[in-house]
Formats: C-alpha cells, sequence, structure tokens
C-alpha cells in the first residue's frame, strides 16, 4: 500500500479519492484496522489516520434508500465453530424455516463489505466434504450508512467497528449446494 | 483487492460475543423477513445456476 494519503482535487474529492483508494488497498486497509500495532508506530500512521477520516466521513454522508439483502461469508475453517458458538444447528429443517438463536454480537473493526449476490460469497467458501458452508444475511434499512463499493458485484461498504446480532437461522440451497444462513441486525456502532 | 478473503470472516477479524440482552419483537419480526427472503434468494440463485 502507497504510504501517502489520496490526493485532494477539490471539495468532496476527498471522500471519493479515499473510497477509490479502498478499492485498489482494501485488504491492507482492513489488515491494519484489526491490527493497528502493526503501523502505529511507523511515520505512516498519519496518512492513514487521515484515509480512514476521509471514509468515515464518506460513509457518515451516504445512505440507503430501501431494503437490500446482504450477505457475508463465514470462513471455511471457521465456519463449523461459528456454528458450535451459536448453538446453530447445521441443517436447520424445511428450506427457510428459521431457528431461533441465544444473540451473539458480531464486531469487525475493519470495514464492513456485504454483497448482494451470494453467489458471490459462495466464490469464496470453497466445498469442503463434511464442512458446513455458512453466511450471514442482512435486510438493510433505509437511512442505514452505506456505500455501493462495486457495483457488478453488488457490494456494498459499511462503516468500521459496527456491532452486529445474531436474530435466526436457516438452511437453503444456493448453487447446487446447502448454507447455512444466519440472520443478523446492526446492534450499534463502536 | 485481491484477496479471496474480501467477503469472508475469519476468526481473527472478529470478535465474537454473548449478547447482554434478549432480542425484541422487531428483531424477532426482522429475522423470520430476512431469513424468509434470504433462503427465496437462495433457492432462485440455484434454478438461475
Amino acid at each position: 500500500m502507497p504510504t501517502d494519503a489520496p490526493a485532494s482535487p477539490g471539495p468532496g474529492g476527498k471522500e471519493k479519492n479515499a473510497i477509490d483508494f479502498f478499492r485498489e488497498y482494501g485488504e491492507d486497509i482492513q489488515q491494519v484496522l484489526r491490527n493497528p500495532d502493526s503501523l502505529a508506530d511507523r511515520e505512516e500512521w498519519g496518512s492513514f489516520e487521515t484515509l480512514i477520516f476521509h471514509l468515515d466521513r464518506a460513509l457518515e454522508a451516504s445512505g440507503f434508500s430501501s431494503e437490500v439483502l446482504l450477505f457475508r461469508g463465514i470462513h471455511h475453517e471457521y465456519a463449523r465453530n461459528f456454528l458450535f458458538m451459536l448453538d446453530a444447528d447445521e441443517k436447520t429443517g424445511e428450506e427457510g424455516s428459521g431457528q431461533s438463536l441465544v444473540p451473539y454480537l458480531i464486531r469487525d473493526p475493519g470495514y464492513n463489505l456485504f454483497t448482494t449476490n451470494p453467489s458471490e460469497v459462495l466464490r469464496e467458501l470453497p466445498a469442503v466434504t463434511g464442512e458446513p458452508r455458512v453466511m450471514v444475511a442482512y435486510l438493510s434499512r433505509p437511512g442505514d450508512h452505506a456505500l455501493p463499493l462495486d457495483e457488478k458485484a453488488g457490494e456494498v461498504l459499511y462503516p468500521r467497528n459496527t456491532t452486529w446480532v445474531t436474530t435466526g437461522a436457516t438452511s437453503a440451497g444456493l448453487d447446487g449446494t446447502e448454507v447455512t444462513i444466519i440472520a443478523i441486525e446492526m446492534a450499534g456502532r463502536k | 483487492m485481491t484477496s479471496n478473503n474480501r467477503l469472508v470472516w475469519r476468526r481473527q477479524d472478529i470478535v465474537l460475543r454473548r449478547a447482554p440482552f434478549v432480542l425484541d419483537d422487531d428483531m424477532k419480526q426482522r429475522a423470520g423477513q430476512t431469513l424468509s427472503m434470504a433462503a427465496g434468494r437462495a433457492g432462485r440463485s440455484t434454478v438461475r445456476e
């Protein structure tokens, strides 16, 4: 990741540049937000804070106008433990019939990226025999602070440090494979 | 971003802990709505493929 924060071509341009910068170097940005000690004592920290300031401002100024169903996956190496922690069944009865869950909170210190297309998530969840494939699903609320990041892939960016709460589970067939879907709701932001 | 973990949470990405509250009626109602829509959406994806 380059050490310079995005340039500022004019009013509003800093936020746009910050979003473009995230599109290009998002994985690096997420890595630092999740592990701030990796950069905290380096001279690039000031530029990084500036970048985050403008990304946060861009998200704060954004807003959804309607309800959209969004998906994100749980890594295949974590999926079984994740379901165990939630006390959620891998197979939750008939498709679409939900299972109630004891609520758990999920918080990512990084930004929260979702997609409207569950098949995009499935691409990142390899089929491993005997291992569950797990996604979370969130039905956005009008007025949510969120930005479309990649319209072709249906990607939507939510603010960092958002806390989500698990509210239920179901199973569904997707692209010929069974997926456990955990419903989540926004529970706050740090 | 080119990582294969763009749209997934790994264990080290998140903090998971028990909520200090129970779900209210609005959350329960939205959970049913979300799961029904998600299952329907997934089902349509299967058909479309």
